[in-house]
């Protein structure tokens, strides 16, 4: 093999690793954003979903608490 | 020459082999937090879904207490009247034997006949013919009967 052909092989492999290097990058990048949302979203919703969560345990008990009173009341 | 062409070719494959595993991996990866985003979600309107039924209850379980107490209520204030009605009546009935405006047996028979003539004491007693309206009259001012429909009149 001569130099040249030394060069062109030298010049894929550079080639080669800048699209490698390039798409690790956009991959990553894509990932990262994506769970950004993700837990953006989780802490967002869970708080909601925590108050929710104990206003309906407050609710049923309520219902409870009506129901007995409603039974008392028919008897 | 060949050599460095299969080279090229070779180190070209593994390149795509390479991004396309890349790409498999990322696409898990993707699938997994979509899956943990929709789960989120859905537990999120679920609960919601559950706030908005429990407040529905509630909301129907007041109305038939209300209505419940309504009745209660209701049954209690006809009670009530009914007692003053008797009280009334027996008011009536005991002046009116005082002051001699009726016989011991007219009395027992108009008692005996209210329920069936559906009429209150005096009117009875008027319906009977044992009193007249003038003194009906009387007897309603002198006990000072306010509910009585004779009190009105003049």
């Amino acid at each position: 093999m001569d130099h040249t052909t030394y060069m062109l092989l030298a010049l894929v492999f550079f080639v080669e690793v800048a699209v490698l290097i390039l798409q690790q990058q956009n991959y990553s990048d894509t990932i990262r954003k994506k769970t950004g949302a993700v837990e953006a979203l989780k802490k967002r919703l869970g708080e909601r979903i925590e108050n929710l969560e104990q206003e309906n345990e407050r609710l049923s008990e309520q219902i409870d608490a009506l129901k007995n009173e409603i039974e008392a009341g028919e008897r | 020459m060949w050599f460095s062409l299969t080279i090229c070719t070779g180190s070209i494959a593994i390149l795509v082999l390479v991004i396309r595993t890349m790409r498999a991996k990322l696409d898990a990866h993707l699938k997994r937090l979509t899956k943990e985003q929709n789960a989120i979600e859905e537990k999120y309107l679920f609960t919601k879904r559950r706030n908005k039924e429990l407040k529905a209850e509630i909301a129907a379980l007041q109305n038939a207490l209300t209505l419940i107490s309504h009745n209660i209520h209701s049954t209690a204030s006809s009670l009530e009247k009914d007692a003053a009605a008797e009280d009334d009546t027996l008011l009536i009935s005991r002046h009116m034997l005082t002051k001699g405006l009726l016989t011991v047996e007219q009395n027992e028979n108009a008692l005996k006949k209210m329920e069936t003539l559906n009429m209150d004491f005096l009117g009875t007693c008027l319906a009977l013919g044992y009193i007249d309206l003038d003194k009906a009259r009387g007897v309603v001012k002198s006990l000072n009967l306010h509910q009585s429909p004779l009190f009105a009149e003049k």
